[in-house]
C-alpha cells in the first residue's frame, strides 16, 4: 500500500494522467472482451459524427426541389454523378435528405430517452423510498402508462397537438417511463435497507437529502442502462409515426423519407437506392444501440454472461 | 449525570403481535465514562440504544419510560427538535459500521457532507476538519480521496469512528463497533477508541455481545438478557462479582481479548421468544441454578456500590460463582 502511493501520486496533474489512462486501457479491452459491443459503440460513434457534421456533409438541401440546366425537374435519378443516392420522385436529392435524417433521428432518440429515463427515476425513487400510498399511486399509474397502446397514442398525441417532433418526444416520454421506475424502485428498495443509509439517518439528514445524495447516486448505472434501450425504441417509433405520415411535417427523417418514397411507389419502379438506405440506418442505430446496452448490462450484472 | 434511561419500554408491531424488545431497562451514562451494554443477540440492546437516537423501524412503538440528556427528555421532543440533537449531541457508530459508508463518495466527502450538512462549517474548514478527525483516528489524510471500497474492514470503522466525533457529540453510541473484525485489529480499533475517549473525555456507550470487549474498555456494565436488564454495575465489580447466573454464563463463554487461557463454555439454548416471554426471571429455562420460585419476578439485588442483579438467588452468588466456572455445570441445562 505504502510503496504503491509513493509512487504513483506525486500530483494533482499526475492523477488525472494516470486515470486517463486507466480509462483508455478499459477501453481498449472492450472490443476482444465484447465485440458486439464494440461495433455498436463505433457504429453509434459514426452516426454521431454523421449528425453533427450534417451540414457540412449535404450535397444538396434535403428539402429543395432541384432541376437540371435545362429547367427539368431531377427526377428519379439513379445514384452517380451529382447525386451519390439519386433523386426522389419529387426531385430531391436522397443522400442529403439521408444525412440530415441523422440529426432528426439522434435528436429525438436522445431527448426522448434523456425524458423517459428522468421521469422513471425521479418515480421509481419516490415510490420505492416512500412506499406505502405513495408507492400505490405512483405505481398504478404505471400500470396505466403500460397498458395504453402505445403507437395509437402517439398517433393521436400528434393528431391533436401539431405534428412535430417534440410530440412524438413527449408520447415516448409518456408511456415509456414505468419500465425504468419498476426497475428502479426495486432498486431503491433494496438500497433503503442497507447500512449506509441507516447511517445517514442517523446523522439526521433529511429524507429528500438521503434519496438524492445517497440513494440517487446508486441507482444510476440503471438510469444509463434504461436511457440506451430507449434511445433505439424512440428512434424506431419516430420513423413508425413518419412512416404512417403522422410525423413532423418541418423536418426530414427517416421515417418521412420511407413514407416519400412508398408514397410515391419507389417500390414498384425498384428504386432500391430510395428505400433501402434510410431502412438499413434505423435498423443500424436500434442494432448498435441493443448491442451497447446489452454489453453494458454484462458489465453491470456479471452474472448474465455465462 | 449525562443520560439517564428510565423504565424505557420498547415493542415492535408484529404480525402475530406485538414484541416487547426492551422491557423496562434503566441505566445511566456519567459523563466521561464508558459504558457497556451486553447480550446476546436478539436481547434488545441495539433496540435500546437506537431509541436513544429515536431512528427507529417504522413497526417500532415507545410504549414508555423516558429518555433524558442533560435533563432534556428526548421521547417528549418534537421531530424538528430532537434532530437538532441528532449528530451534534448523540452520534451513532451504526452495527456492521463496515457498511456504513456509502460506496458512491469519496469517504473525505461523506465526512465533509456530515459537517457541512449537520454542523453548519463551510467547505474548506470542513475538509481540514476532516483531516483532523483522520489523524486522530490514525488515518493519512490522503485517504481521505479514496471510496470506501479501498479501505480494509479496521480502516473504515475507524472512519466511521471520524465520522462519529465528527460534531464533537456529548454522547456516542458505538454498536458492535468491532465485531467485524478479527481480533488483532480489534485491539488496535478498540486502542484507539479508548484512547480518544480518554483524551476528548468522551461519554460512550458500547453495545457488544463479547464480555471481554467490555472488560477491556468500559467503566460500567448493563448486562441485558430477553429485553431486560439482569445485573448492572461498575465493570470490575460486575466481573468479580457476578450476582446473576447469565453474567457468570458469559463471562465463561467468551475468551479474553488480553489475558491467560481458561476453559470456555458455552450457555446452552436461545433466549425465549418475545411475543410470549415465561413469567418470573426469563433466563430461568437456561439457568443451571433454576429454582421453583424463580417463576417469581426476580427481586433486585444490591451486590456492591451501584451493582445490582436481579436473582432469587442473588445472596447466594458467592457459591453460585464457584460452580459456574466448571463447564459440567452448563452441559444439559436446557433438557428440561
Amino acid at each position: 500500500m505504502q510503496h504503491a502511493d509513493e509512487i504513483a501520486l506525486p500530483g494533482r496533474g499526475a492523477r488525472i494522467l494516470a486515470g486517463v489512462s486507466r480509462w483508455l486501457v478499459a477501453a481498449s479491452a472492450i472490443p476482444r472482451r465484447d465485440p458486439f459491443a464494440f461495433a455498436g459503440l463505433l457504429l453509434y460513434l459514426i452516426f454521431v459524427l454523421i449528425a453533427i457534421f450534417a451540414e457540412s456533409l449535404i450535397t444538396h438541401d434535403p428539402r429543395e426541389i432541384l432541376f437540371d440546366a435545362n429547367y427539368d425537374l431531377v427526377r428519379n435519378r439513379p445514384p452517380g454523378g451529382d447525386h451519390i443516392l439519386g433523386t426522389t420522385y419529387s426531385g430531391r436529392d436522397i443522400y442529403s435528405q439521408l444525412v440530415m435524417g441523422t440529426q432528426g433521428a439522434l435528436v429525438v432518440g436522445v431527448t426522448a430517452a434523456i425524458c423517459v429515463v428522468t421521469i422513471g427515476t425521479v418515480v421509481g425513487l419516490i415510490a420505492g423510498f416512500f412506499g406505502g400510498l405513495t408507492d400505490t399511486l405512483l405505481m398504478r399509474l404505471a400500470d396505466i402508462a403500460l397498458g395504453v397502446p402505445f403507437l395509437p397514442f402517439v398517433i393521436v398525441l400528434a393528431a391533436f397537438l401539431n405534428p412535430s417532433q417534440w410530440n412524438v418526444v413527449l408520447g415516448i416520454a409518456l408511456l415509456l417511463w414505468p419500465q425504468s421506475a419498476r426497475v428502479i424502485r426495486a432498486q431503491v428498495m433494496s438500497l433503503r435497507e442497507r447500512a449506509f443509509i441507516e447511517a445517514a439517518r442517523v446523522t439526521g439528514a433529511g429524507p429528500w437529502r438521503i434519496l438524492f445524495v445517497h440513494i440517487a447516486p446508486n441507482v444510476l448505472s440503471l438510469s444509463f442502462l434504461y436511457a440506451s434501450i430507449a434511445v433505439g425504441w424512440a428512434i424506431l417509433t419516430e420513423a413508425s409515426i413518419s412512416f404512417l405520415g403522422f410525423g413532423p411535417s418541418d423536418s426530414v427523417t427517416w421515417g418521412y423519407m420511407l413514407q416519400d418514397a412508398y408514397a410515391s411507389q419507389a417500390l414498384g419502379r425498384e428504386q432500391y437506392y430510395w428505400f433501402v438506405p434510410p431502412g438499413l440506418c434505423i435498423i443500424g442505430v436500434v442494432v448498435a444501440g441493443f448491442f451497447i446496452s446489452r454489453g453494458y448490462e454484462e458489465i453491470l450484472f456479471p452474472k448474465l454472461k455465462d | 449525570m449525562l443520560l439517564e434511561v428510565r423504565d424505557l419500554v420498547i415493542d415492535y408491531r408484529a404480525t402475530r403481535g406485538r414484541v416487547r424488545a426492551v422491557d423496562g431497562v434503566s441505566f445511566d451514562v456519567p459523563a466521561g465514562s464508558v459504558v457497556g451494554i451486553v447480550g446476546e443477540s436478539g436481547c434488545g440492546k441495539t433496540t435500546a440504544v437506537r431509541a436513544i437516537t429515536r431512528v427507529m423501524a417504522s413497526s417500532a412503538v415507545f410504549a414508555g419510560g423516558s429518555i433524558s440528556l442533560e435533563g432534556v427528555d428526548l421521547l417528549q421532543l418534537s421531530d424538528r427538535e430532537m434532530k437538532k440533537h441528532l449528530w451534534r449531541d448523540i452520534a451513532y457508530v451504526p452495527q456492521s459500521a463496515m457498511n456504513a459508508l456509502d460506496p458512491v463518495w469519496r469517504v473525505g466527502r461523506q465526512i465533509e457532507e456530515v459537517l457541512v450538512d449537520r454542523g453548519g462549517m463551510g467547505r474548506k474548514p470542513a475538509r481540514a476538519r476532516a483531516e483532523d478527525l483522520f489523524a486522530m483516528v490514525g488515518l493519512e489524510a490522503k485517504r481521505l480521496r479514496d471510496y470506501p471500497h479501498q479501505f480494509s474492514g479496521g480502516m473504515r470503522q475507524r472512519a466511521s469512528i471520524a465520522l462519529a466525533l465528527a460534531l464533537s457529540p456529548k454522547l456516542v453510541i458505538a454498536d458492535e463497533p468491532v465485531t467485524a473484525l478479527d481480533v488483532v485489529i480489534q485491539r488496535q480499533v478498540l486502542d484507539t477508541f479508548a484512547d480518544l475517549q480518554k483524551r476528548l473525555n468522551l461519554s460512550v456507550i458500547l453495545v457488544t455481545h463479547d464480555i471481554s470487549v467490555v472488560a477491556y474498555v468500559c467503566d460500567y456494565v448493563v448486562v441485558m438478557y430477553a429485553g431486560k436488564v439482569v445485573e448492572s454495575g461498575p465493570v470490575a465489580d460486575v466481573l468479580n462479582r457476578p450476582g446473576h447466573p447469565y453474567t457468570m454464563g458469559l463471562y465463561n463463554a467468551f475468551p479474553e481479548l488480553a489475558g491467560d487461557d481458561r476453559e470456555l463454555s458455552p450457555i446452552e439454548g436461545s433466549p425465549p421468544d418475545l411475543l410470549d416471554p415465561p413469567k418470573g426471571c426469563r433466563f430461568r429455562a437456561r439457568c443451571p441454578f433454576a429454582l421453583d420460585a424463580c417463576t417469581q419476578d426476580p427481586p433486585e439485588h444490591s451486590v456492591g456500590e451501584g451493582h445490582v442483579a436481579y436473582c432469587h438467588r442473588a445472596t447466594e452468588a458467592h457459591d453460585l460463582r464457584g460452580t459456574a466456572k466448571r463447564t459440567e455445570t452448563w452441559v444439559g441445562v436446557t433438557s428440561e
